[in-house]
């Protein structure tokens, strides 16, 4: 890499580097693990134990405290992907398509956990495990989609056309993120508003919208540890038999 | 504390069912990925060792039979 290059072309060329990715994620993953067991523990144990009792759902609102911050990873993780394919057909970048491939179980895992805690939340709350509504279907939705994506890269067998398809699918499916986020208020759901938003106070006291936000943020940070993981796993079999995956692997 | 006692805690008003029962399959869905991420790393690690202890061994034959012997990253 020539001296004269911007310090904004260098990056973008580590960027596009796996040997790069692997060494820097190897410290990056640290951290972000460390941060989110924290966060987790304390936005949790804060939730559970020490927000006070809302005064229409009891004590079942608390499941809000992990359900909303998996539902929101869940959609930013779909997010990544529509642009990990954007930037993988634009430019070309290897570690995009990287970046596609690890994050689909991660979002497929934490979506179908989504429904499934919110199932949990609305049979007390409801009355029923499922009722069908545009926030619940849009998200029905987008756990196809990440199926979708998934069966895609199992079935293609080129490696390239795969990752292409992938990109292409991903891109599409963001249209739906849109729809889940503004469902509650296009529709009559029964599904509640948003519990957090960056643009207006939450409708609820600081008291319960403080560990509610610890744990979005752990959330965060989980899903940036997986993804590091599970990218810099398959960096690793990609580049097999070169020369710094023998030094960085080491004899194991 | 939002609880009187401990009992209190677990019993979540009449709730103690869905609320354990979300964390828990939240936590051990989160756990599972974890896990999952990590293992799957260290057994691609091992499995990558012991192809260059075969090649090494098998005598020079050396890395065109791993893999894709290209350049080691994507910088120009």
């Amino acid at each position: 890499m020539s001296k004269e290059q911007g310090w904004l072309t260098q990056l973008w060329h580590k960027l596009g580097s796996p040997r790069w990715f692997y060494e820097i994620g190897g410290r990056w993953q640290r951290w972000f693990g460390a941060c989110a067991a924290l966060l987790l523990i304390v936005g949790t144990v804060w939730g559970l134990a020490f927000a006070p009792v809302d005064y229409q759902q009891g004590n079942s609102y608390r499941i809000m405290f992990v359900h909303v911050p998996t539902a929101i990873v869940a959609q930013s993780c779909f997010m990544i992907l529509g642009s990990a394919g954007l930037v993988l057909l634009v430019w070309r970048m290897k570690m995009a398509d990287v970046a596609l491939e690890a994050g689909v179980p991660i979002g497929l895992a934490l979506t179908a956990l989504a429904l499934a805690s919110g199932s949990i939340w609305g049979r007390p709350t409801w009355g029923a495990w499922w009722v069908s509504d545009a926030r619940t279907i849009s998200t029905l939705v987008m756990l196809f989609l990440y199926i979708a994506l998934f069966s895609l890269r199992q079935a293609v067998p080129r490696a390239e056309a795969a990752g292409r398809a992938c990109a292409v699918l991903a891109i599409v499916g963001l249209v739906n993120i849109p729809i889940i986020k503004y469902s509650v208020e296009w529709w009559n759901t029964l599904h509640q508003t948003s519990s957090l938003s960056f643009t207006e106070r939450p409708a609820m006291p600081p008291s319960m919208y403080m560990p509610l936000l610890v744990n979005v943020l752990g959330f965060y940070c989980f899903l940036a540890t997986l993804f590091i993981v599970r990218m810099r796993t398959i960096v690793l079999r990609q580049n097999a038999g070169t020369r710094w995956v023998a030094e960085v692997g080491g004899r194991a | 504390m939002a609880f009187e006692s401990l009992s209190d805690f677990f019993a979540m008003g009449n709730h103690g069912f869905y609320v354990w029962f979300a964390y828990g399959l939240t936590f051990l869905i989160l756990g599972a990925l974890a896990w999952h991420s990590v293992v799957d790393h260290r057994s691609t690690l091992r499995e990558l060792a012991a192809q260059r202890r075969r090649a090494e061994q098998s005598g020079g034959t050396s890395a065109s039979k791993l893999g894709n012997p290209q350049s080691d990253s994507g910088q120009t």
